[in-house]
């Protein structure tokens, strides 16, 4: 099928294959829309032989995935996607798994104000960065708000090696679930502007900075601690029973074992307020 | 809207599940390049109809590797793409791999003289160089390292017999 609409908001681009994708996503100002009613999940290997070679200009102004899976991403461009203009961006329900952004890559997604809604991320970083910023542009991770289709914020996978950061900008996390695994030798401090969101499995930088607000959680298991800080006012914990040996919970972090992370009362007690689950099949 | 503890977790009501990591089965079949690679070098490899991540094996020093895990550790050969998937260029399958095969602390063996088979790959891969066994045993020119000086039991030999 050949791209349909006229890419405005009313009549937004529809498009079901890849090269239709790029077509539509690399139209300045447009709206696009993939039709995922008779595939949802996209094989890249299978769609692009050498994987990305050539940067995608991401100049649509709204992107809805509508559910779409693009399942392993690879390439020796520099850059995947950039959206170097001026103009807020919207990248929704779309799902970017088991991609492999290796070190020719320096960034998955390079650009400036760039909000992803309701949006999952799997793969492997080797090196640079997932988010790379453009002029000092940030990307937001978060809901689709109440007013969206989906509320659910984002969500994250992700395995570092090298020097390799989420991104190398202060970008924000909204109610964003995030689970990360490796090592990265990078030395700069990865800062996250993190709101009710949560990191598992395990932190991959020395260097952790939390500099955005509300109530947040670290279920992950630290190995070093170099520079940590926690400039957010809220509440983020940190799993004490997941700190490596000798490490203690850096300043401005609040440390609470395994089973008080599963007890609202000992939760409440350190400020972090937790809702009670309506019990199932209840009166 | 908020945290919740559910199922032995405390989550936001507004997360999406985690997405899995990737997975990588191998899939020795699907590896084809027509390429001999050298350990030691980098390679960034294609498997066209790999499905998952194929830029990402690369041949190291350490053998086949990807970020997630490591297989086939040092033998410092070459690694060639076969029918079989990724090999060295002298690597018999595995399947056909005998109990002493590849054992580099076997040196000397002696084999019975009541011996009259002996496996494609029983002694494939150690460092053997000579056996003596009987003339009416039957083996494979794999079945010893290459090189392997093979003498015969005389008929009225009863050593080892």
């Amino acid at each position: 099928m050949s791209i349909s609409g006229t890419g405005t908001q009313a009549d937004p681009y529809i498009v079901d294959t890849w090269a239709d994708f790029v077509t539509a996503v690399e139209t300045v100002d447009a709206y696009v829309k993939v039709d995922t009613s008779t595939v949802a999940t996209w094989d890249f290997a299978k769609m692009v032989e050498g994987g990305l070679s050539t940067i995608i200009d991401w100049n649509a102004i709204e992107v809805d995935g509508n559910g779409l899976t693009i399942k392993g991403l690879f390439g020796t461009e520099e850059r995947w996607f950039s959206a170097t203009s001026s103009t807020a961006k919207v990248v929704k329900n779309l799902n970017l798994l088991d991609m492999a952004k290796t070190t020719v890559t320096t960034g998955v997604f390079h650009g400036r104000a760039i909000e992803f809604r309701n949006c999952k991320f799997s793969g492997v970083i080797e090196g640079g960065n997932f988010f790379e910023p453009y002029s000092g542009g940030v990307a937001t991770f978060t809901t689709g708000g109440i007013a969206g289709n989906d509320p659910r914020g984002c969500a994250f996978a992700f395995k570092f090696s090298g020097d390799a950061r989420l991104a190398s900008a202060a970008c924000t996390f909204n109610h964003c679930n995030m689970n990360f695994d490796g090592t990265s030798t990078n030395t700069s401090t990865q800062e996250m502007k993190m709101y009710e969101s949560k990191i598992s499995g395990k932190m991959p930088w020395a260097s952790f900075k939390n500099s955005g607000g509300g109530q947040n959680v670290i279920d992950a298991e630290i190995d070093t601690i170099d520079t940590w800080s926690n400039t957010s006012g809220g509440v983020t914990l940190i799993n004490t029973d997941k700190l490596a040996s000798g490490l203690s919970v850096p300043s401005g972090f609040t440390g609470v074992t395994s089973t008080q992370m599963l007890d609202a009362d000992a939760l409440g007690a350190v400020g972090f307020i937790v809702e009670t689950e309506e019990p199932e099949g209840g009166e | 809207m908020g945290w919740i503890i559910h199922n032995n977790e405390l989550l936001d009501s507004d997360f999406n599940d985690i997405p899995s990591f990737p997975s990588y089965p191998l899939a020795p079949a699907l590896w084809r390049t027509g390429e001999t690679l050298q350990t030691g070098l980098h390679y960034d490899l294609t498997f066209p109809s790999h499905p998952l991540a194929p830029a990402l094996w690369r041949i190291t020093e350490r053998g086949l590797e990807t970020g997630l895990f490591k297989v086939l550790p040092t033998p410092n050969q070459n690694w060639i793409i076969g029918d079989n998937g990724l090999q060295t260029k002298s690597m018999p399958d595995p399947i056909y791999l005998g109990a002493f095969a590849n054992n580099p602390l076997l040196m000397q063996i002696s084999i019975p003289k009541s011996v009259k088979s002996i496996g494609r790959y029983a002694f494939y891969g150690t460092r053997i160089n000579y056996v003596k066994i009987a003339r009416d045993c039957t083996y494979y020119p794999t079945s010893f390292p290459e090189g392997t000086l093979i003498e015969y039991y005389e008929e009225d030999d009863d050593t080892n017999g």
